[in-house]
């Protein structure tokens, strides 16, 4: 064989194994570290301590949406409203955010955007993600962590629910695929799901009674939502008194990477105490709570200063909550108190005489008297919601039970929202007759599989 | 023409017996001859069977001794006639592996003599072409022509000649030989046209006789035509004539000749090309530049070329310094800039920005060769600044004296008092000074037949015409601070680079090269960078040192002195194998590795200073940043030329396939400290602020095959495609990418006109598919380091940040481009001209995601959008005056550009960023603002607020960053090879620049017109047109007598003037300075804080020994 004849051969060997190559190129052109700029390589979280180190951001996302979503409800729900004192100390002023449930037309969606909205979302996708690596750990002491991933997943799934109109999307990224832009679910439907992932948390097998509590509170308070009292019911009766799961509340921090320390970014108790702008005012709009009579008679579950302004003009007092009185101050999320008034909503749907025992047992843990159960029907509803209002108050939970007070219990809007007018910098204001939150703009403006709000009914 | 009877009908007496049983002469001439003449295309099949390969190699020898040793070592039968003079001249030939037949050839090819085949076809016989067309003619019994071509020697026969005999309509193409022939040519005067790509056309009148054979031998002599031009492709070289595309060819070494080159870039800027729009950063020593071919198609992702040089793959990223302007201007011998896709398919992934190929200077064999050079430039900025304005006054209530323009003024916070006024062009208060720069180079080259070498070793340094102002030197008097050195110091450049090249010959059919590139540039700024504006645009931003220094000169300050020097140090590696196993086939492949360290180290201190207690350093923060980047190229290639027999008179394939390799590696740390000690300025000092590492790596192959096929030496078709992988994208048809061109050499077709006017005409059309692969980054989602308060406890987590798009593809451009070569007037003008219409599928648009993935800053990119750009370029290149002493040279070049958002994803709006947006219908790099509409003083104060001025609602297009003409010109006179004047000058129009030079009067002064108060609430953008005078140089070269007496080979002396001046509609110093480094190309310039490029005189010294 010649030189030429031997170049030939060369050269169709050459296009061959290219040829064939075309196949397995992929594989040349596979790297170790298929690394971006990030600051964390994605071997780590194949390893325990990343897998854990992703659950914690999504318990810290978690905690950040949770906490701007109890302002956010708070504000719109009578627990904390801004009022506007034109004083000569300057201190207090509007909250611009105050929309107060006015029909807000926003960039042609007409409503109010809850700002935790796309924190709830992270939340649930983080939490696919952290679990993903937790379970290829293979290691069952990591099923509190599984475990978890479902719960706060549930959680965030079940607030959105709550706070949100009907067809809120829950668009997938599952890790390393591609993400999916969600179609509006109903209502319903997402506390189905929710429900569902409560199920996956409850069924995994580990000894963390506080994740457990986490798993069977917020299945509770799913199905309550869906008006299955008794299955909520049956979820949280081997709760004890002394299990609690506490979330630090609202503490959003700048990265570690800088060697500051962690300062708090947004928090229930940043508003009225940090920037004293907020109050909480008796009665708001007509039907709000009677949060407190005097100073005397302040109730633990909602602790409040009352501080007389001095102004130009005169003013009733300014009444501040202290519940929360500092940026990482702890807050029960899910615990005893929580089964309670789920046992005692379970029974008096069951018109069961007993269904004021559950409340008082509530109440007397933390010293106070018992309560007296009224006789209408009516008046009980008040009094259990009342109850979940003081226990719950700043969590995050009053929209949610006035959306069911119209939903399941067949109250009229008038009486349970905020309505008439309100003053405001001295000028009057109107009440709106928005009932829920409206997703983020984003939502409208980037997911072209999401039609808007099904309705934006209780 | 009519050649002498006695040349035209020569005879060979003698063919004579060699060797016993061989035919006797006598006796087989006649039928030797007939049979000569009519098997000339049978002599292929004599190679072919006679493929026996033979090595000769003799040193002055005679030609008939080495026919014998061919004899010996073949077994082919060869006649001839011993004793002939033509045969007894000395020859020195090295032979290895061919054909009998072609040692035989090329053991002639000195000689008047030719080789035919024998009568009974199987021997081989010596004679002259003449004689034998003699003889023949009086037995063919009809008339022919049968001629050779060889170049202007008359030694060496050239193939693929096209002869065109007037009157019949099919030209005939010359043999491996040069031979050509027509038969049955009426009998007459009769007239051939030769024409061959890169030789002058001859048109040659012959006496055919009734059954006699005509036997012209036609020298043809070279012609500067640009078609003949070898340039660079993905496959190899060729010629220019066979590919469809057009392909700029620099040679650096001309144009520092005539231009103060220091950088590649200044190279691609001085050159001219159209299409290619070379943008600078700033006048800052070391500044990259952003080189853009045919416009800009990506929005997010880069827009920047490949850069190859000697087959390896080079980052030429925009950083500073830039890594493109490492490589030594001085060490490159040729820079082939090619545009678009439809050319740059084959260069593999990130290619459909155009490729710019560099190869570096390969040595001759001889002698060594010496060149020094020096050059020493001086430079300083020029243009003057409007009078810059300060408003003083008093604050509301406490009566501290401050800063107090109209705004606040108007928000009752200040009372002002009065106005002061600068001239920042004084020189008490211009920062700028004389830029200097100094460049040593020495180059030297030489080696033997089989082993080559060049080295190119240069340095230099160039000083910054940043300074401190004298304002500032007299306030520190004042305060009594030393500065250090280090702040004292303007910015500076040092670049030193070391290139070698050595080619080795093992074998006559291996081509061995090396190429080893060294350099190391270190990049002082200082704090002068930070307070650049002072004295001009921040001037009117604060309670700055000038302000206080107004205000109150004995003032307590704050001296902020930073340092941040970068030292850059890169090695190239490029080995390359070229196998030639035939002559038909050959095999190349490339490796090499460029290896980049950058450190970058800044240093930061405060210092407190007043009067009564002097000045006192705090302590400092300092940052380590380091870079390590590799990347590794491999390349393979290997094409042949199909044997297609007695098909290959007209058709002519040349297959190729390939395949590319290339992985890039990158470590980054840096490191942030605080707290560093007085006295101290390490890094290992202080408390630990932050730190961020990143690792990225990544890989792309492809592979392609592609042929030429050429149709009569005058059509051309190039077809390919290519399929690439990469880490981030995997293989699809989706990366699969085609292209497919013509090009067609008109004016060698039968019909087109010969003529004086018009050498060359050819018309060429190209359609390709290329693209640009997303980042890793981009596909994946991205996690960052965190921390949140977790159960009582600060807990590090693992934060998503982008959830990424697995969906993505390339950003694929699709190319088409027609255009046309012309040389005309003698090959005394050049025209080229080409229209290229470029469309980006599938762009990639960084958006928001919907919220129900997270929250608005997990951006992610999408394919949504297609952009499309237009260019027509036209270049024009006359040689005026060309006589023995004198050379007139005119240059013109023209580019038409223009680039829209033809499509955005349904249902997507706009994309609004800082100044710009992206928006269907309008160009990606467009300007856009609100526009002032109108003003009133409602309140009667006399001032204008912001309340006070209506602006439109929505901001409204106001034009393109990026020029939509652009046109050069060039005039370059050498008068008796000695004096050499030249000049260039570059236009450019309809584009947008911001300019922050709007007078601060309105701003500051409550006095000032109420317009120019208005004013100053909308940004001035506003279109420009400019004419700037590039260059200009005169050089004078030692004549050579003179040199010869003192042994020198060459000397010149230049005195050059750079960017000489600027004729614009600009308000402002220089609207081709765009600091901006935006992906999608803002204009962001700032005149207060970027300083213009400086007007450079430069003096250079050559010398060649």
């Amino acid at each position: 064989m010649n030189n030429i004849a031997k170049a030939r051969l060369y050269s169709w060997a050459i296009l061959a194994t290219l040829m064939l190559s075309g196949c397995s190129l992929d594989n040349i052109v596979k790297v170790d570290k298929p690394q971006t700029g990030n600051d964390i390589e994605h071997e780590y979280f194949d390893t325990r301590e990343g897998s854990l180190a992703l659950l914690y951001s999504v318990m810290g996302t978690f905690q950040e949406a949770v906490s701007t979503t109890s302002r956010e409800v708070s504000y719109f729900t009578d627990e904390l409203v801004s009022r506007s004192v034109n004083s000569s100390d300057g201190s207090l002023g509007d909250y611009s955010s105050d929309s107060r449930f006015e029909v807000v037309d926003w960039r042609g969606f007409s409503g109010v955007q809850l700002s935790s909205y796309p924190l709830l979302h992270t939340t649930r996708i983080k939490s696919s993600h952290a679990r993903y690596f937790l379970k290829r750990q293979a290691d069952n002491s990591l099923n509190y962590a599984i475990s978890a991933s479902y719960s706060l997943e549930g959680y965030a799934i079940a607030m959105l629910a709550e706070n949100v109109c009907s067809g809120v999307p829950l668009s997938q990224a599952p890790y390393g695929q591609a993400a999916v832009y969600g179609r509006g679910l109903p209502t319903d439907s997402l506390f189905v799901i929710a429900v569902a992932k409560f199920d996956s948390a409850i069924a995994i097998e580990h000894d963390s009674l506080r994740f457990k509590t986490l798993a069977k509170i917020g299945k509770a308070r799913a199905l309550s939502s869906l008006g299955r009292y008794q299955e909520a019911s049956d979820v949280v009766t081997d709760i004890g008194e002394n299990e609690m799961f506490n979330l630090t509340y609202t503490e959003a921090v700048t990265p570690v990477t800088d060697g500051s320390t962690p300062q708090p970014l947004d928090a229930f108790w940043s508003m009225p105490q940090v920037y004293r702008f907020s109050e909480i005012i008796n009665r708001e709009g007509n039907n709000g709570m009677m949060w407190y009579s005097n100073a005397s008679s302040v109730d633990p579950r909602v602790p409040v200063t009352v501080n007389q302004v001095n102004g130009s003009f005169s003013f009733p007092a300014v009444v501040r909550q202290t519940k929360f009185n500092s940026g990482n101050v702890v807050f029960k999320l899910a615990g005893w108190p929580h089964a309670k008034m789920v046992e005692a909503e379970n029974l008096l749907n069951k018109a069961d005489p007993n269904w004021i025992v559950p409340i008082n047992d509530a109440r007397r843990s933390i010293g106070l008297n018992d309560t007296i159960a009224p006789s209408s029907e009516s008046q009980k509803i008040d009094l259990l919601f009342r109850e979940r209002a003081f226990w719950f108050y700043g969590q995050g939970t009053r929209l949610s039970d006035m959306r069911r007070l119209v939903r399941q219990y067949g109250r009229a809007v008038s009486s349970v929202y905020p309505i008439g007018i309100y003053t405001r910098s001295r000028e009057v204001f109107s009440y709106g007759d928005a009932t829920v939150f409206i997703p983020t703009s984003a939502e409208f403006v980037e997911n072209y599989n999401y039609d808007g709000c099904i309705h934006k009914n209780p | 023409m009519k050649l002498p009877t006695s040349s035209r009908f020569l005879f060979l007496a003698g063919v004579v017996v060699s060797s016993p049983g061989y035919l006797d002469s006598q006796s087989v001439i006649p039928q030797v001859a007939q049979q000569f003449i009519a098997s000339e295309e049978v002599l292929s099949d004599l190679i072919q069977q006679k493929n026996r390969l033979i090595s000769i190699h003799a040193k002055d020898r005679s030609i008939e001794s080495v026919l014998r040793e061919i004899l010996q070592k073949s077994d082919i039968r060869l006649f001839f006639s011993p004793g002939n003079p033509e045969l007894q001249k000395k020859i020195t030939i090295s032979l290895d592996s061919v054909t009998p037949l072609d040692a035989v050839n090329l053991v002639l090819r000195t000689t008047k003599l030719i080789v035919g085949k024998t009568a009974d076809g199987q021997g081989l016989m010596i004679r002259s072409a003449s004689d034998t067309t003699r003889k023949s003619s009086a037995v063919a019994g009809s008339s022919s022509i049968v001629g050779v071509v060889t170049d202007s020697s008359g030694t060496k026969p050239i193939s693929g000649v096209t002869v065109i005999l007037t009157g019949r309509n099919n030209p005939e193409i010359t043999n491996e030989q040069g031979i050509f022939r027509f038969d049955n040519v009426s009998p007459g005067d009769r007239q051939i046209m030769v024409r061959m790509l890169g030789f002058k056309s001859q048109s040659i009148n012959i006496l055919v006789e009734d059954a006699g054979v005509a036997t012209p031998r036609i020298r043809l002599s070279a012609s500067a035509t640009s078609l003949s031009e070898v340039v660079t492709t993905a496959t190899g070289q060729q010629r220019r004539v066979e590919i469809a595309h057009d392909i700029a060819k620099i040679s650096p070494e001309k144009i520092m000749e005539r231009t103060p080159v220091r950088t590649v870039a200044d190279i691609l800027e001085a050159a001219q090309i159209p299409g290619v729009l070379v943008q600078r950063q700033s006048g800052d020593p070391g500044s990259p530049t952003k080189i853009r071919i045919r416009g800009i198609g990506s929005i997010s992702q880069s827009n920047d070329p490949v850069v190859i040089l000697d087959g390896v793959w080079i980052d030429a990223s925009t950083s500073r310094p830039s890594k493109l302007d490492d490589i030594d201007p001085a060490s490159i011998e040729t820079i082939e800039v090619i545009r678009g896709p439809s050319a740059a398919t084959l260069f593999g992934q990130d290619a459909s920005n155009g490729v710019i190929v560099i190869t570096s200077k390969k040595g001759q064999a001889g002698p060594t060769r010496w060149n020094l050079s020096y050059n020493r430039d001086w430079g300083q900025t020029y243009g003057s600044s409007p009078l810059l304005h300060k408003a003083l006054g008093t604050q509301t209530g406490i009566q501290e004296p401050q800063w107090c323009p109209i705004p606040n003024v108007i928000s009752s916070l200040c009372r002002q008092d009065s106005v002061i006024s600068i001239d920042p062009n004084n020189r008490l208060f211009s920062r700028e000074g004389t830029e200097t720069n100094n460049r040593y180079t020495v180059q030297v080259d030489g080696g033997a037949q089989n082993v080559t070498y060049s080295l190119t070793a240069s340095t230099g340094n160039t000083i910054g015409v940043r300074r401190r102002s004298g304002i500032e030197n007299i306030r520190y008097g004042i305060l009594g601070y030393v500065p250090s050195s280090e702040f004292n110091s303007p910015s500076e450049l040092k670049r030193s680079s070391l290139t070698t090249t050595l080619a080795i010959n093992p074998a006559s059919n291996v081509t061995l090269g090396l190429t080893l590139t060294g350099s190391q540039s270190s990049l002082r700024d200082n704090n002068l960078r930070h307070s650049w504006g002072l004295s001009s645009a921040s001037f009117s931003g604060g309670l700055s040192l000038d302000t206080a220094f107004y205000d109150n000169p004995l003032r307590m300050s704050t001296i902020y002195a930073d340092e941040s020097p970068l030292k850059t140090t890169s090695g190239i590696i490029s080995s390359s194998v070229q196998y030639r196993p035939g002559e038909i086939f050959v095999i190349n492949g490339n490796f090499g590795v460029e290896k980049t360290a950058r450190k970058e180290f800044t240093f930061s201190r405060e210092t407190f200073c007043s009067l009564n207690a002097g000045c006192a350093d705090t302590t400092g923060r300092a940052s380590d940043r380091s870079e390590d980047k590799s990347v590794y190229t491999l390349r393979l290639n290997a094409s042949t030329s199909l044997n297609l027999g007695a098909l290959n008179r007209f058709l002519d394939i040349r297959p190729s396939v390939g395949g590319d390799y290339r992985k890039t590696d990158q470590h980054n740390v840096e490191i942030y400290k605080k707290d560093i000690p007085v006295g101290m300025r390490t890094i290992s000092t202080g408390n630990l602020e932050r730190s961020l590492g990143a690792i990225i790596e990544n890989a792309t192959a492809g592979w392609y095959l592609n042929s030429t096929i050429g149709l009569f030496k005058r059509i051309y078709f190039d077809v390919g495609v290519r399929q690439d992988v990469g880490s981030a994208i995997a293989s699809s048809k989706d990366a699969i990418y085609p292209k497919i061109g013509g090009s067609w050499l008109v004016s060698d077709e039968s019909f087109w006109r010969q003529n004086r006017i018009v050498n060359s005409f050819r018309l060429r059309s190209a359609i390709g598919h290329a693209a640009v692969q997303p980042d890793m980054g981009d596909i994946y989602g991205k996690y960052v380091n965190g921390v949140e308060f977790i159960d009582g406890h600060f807990i590090n987590t693992a934060d998503l940040t982008s959830i990424g798009n697995q969906s993505l593809q390339p950003e694929r451009a699709v190319e088409m481009e027609i255009g046309f070569d012309l040389d005309a007037l003698g090959n005394r003008l050049n025209l080229i001209g080409t229209y290229a219409h470029k469309l980006n599928k599938n762009t990639l648009i960084e958006r928001s995601i919907p919220s129900s993935l997270g929250p608005d800053y997990f951006r992610r990119k999408e394919n949504i959008a297609r952009v499309r750009n237009r260019n027509f370029e036209l270049s024009a290149n006359g040689r005026i005056i060309e006589r023995k002493n004198m050379l007139l040279i005119l240059n013109y070049a023209l580019t038409m550009s223009d680039n829209i958002v033809s499509r955005l994803g349904n249902g997507i709006g706009p994309f609004a960023t800082l100044s710009s947006r992206i928006e269907e219908g309008y160009p990606i790099a467009g300007v856009w603002t609100r526009a002032l509409l109108g003003y009133r003083d409602i309140n009667g104060d006399g001032l204008i607020g912001q309340d006070e001025v209506v602006l439109s609602d929505s901001a409204s297009y106001v034009g393109w960053t990026q020029p939509r003409y652009r046109a050069s010109y060039g005039i370059s006179f050498t008068l008796n090879n000695q004096f050499v004047f030249d000049s260039r000058f570059a236009y450019q129009s309809r584009y947008v620049q911001r300019s922050n030079r709007y007078t601060t009067l309105g701003s500051e002064d409550i006095n000032a017109p109420l317009d120019q108060q208005a004013l100053t609430h909308v940004f001035s953008h506003r279109p420009i047109s400019d004419l700037r005078w590039n260059s200009a140089s005169i050089t004078y070269h030692i004549p050579k007598s003179v040199l010869a007496r003192i042994g020198g080979r060459s000397m010149s002396v230049s005195l050059q003037g750079n960017n000489l001046n600027l004729w614009s509609n600009y308000i402002g110093r220089d609207p081709g300075v765009n600091s901006g480094l935006l992906a999608i190309e803002e204009q962001l310039y700032d005149d207060g804080a970027t300083p213009p490029r400086p007007r450079l005189f430069v003096l250079d010294f050559k010398l060649g020994f």
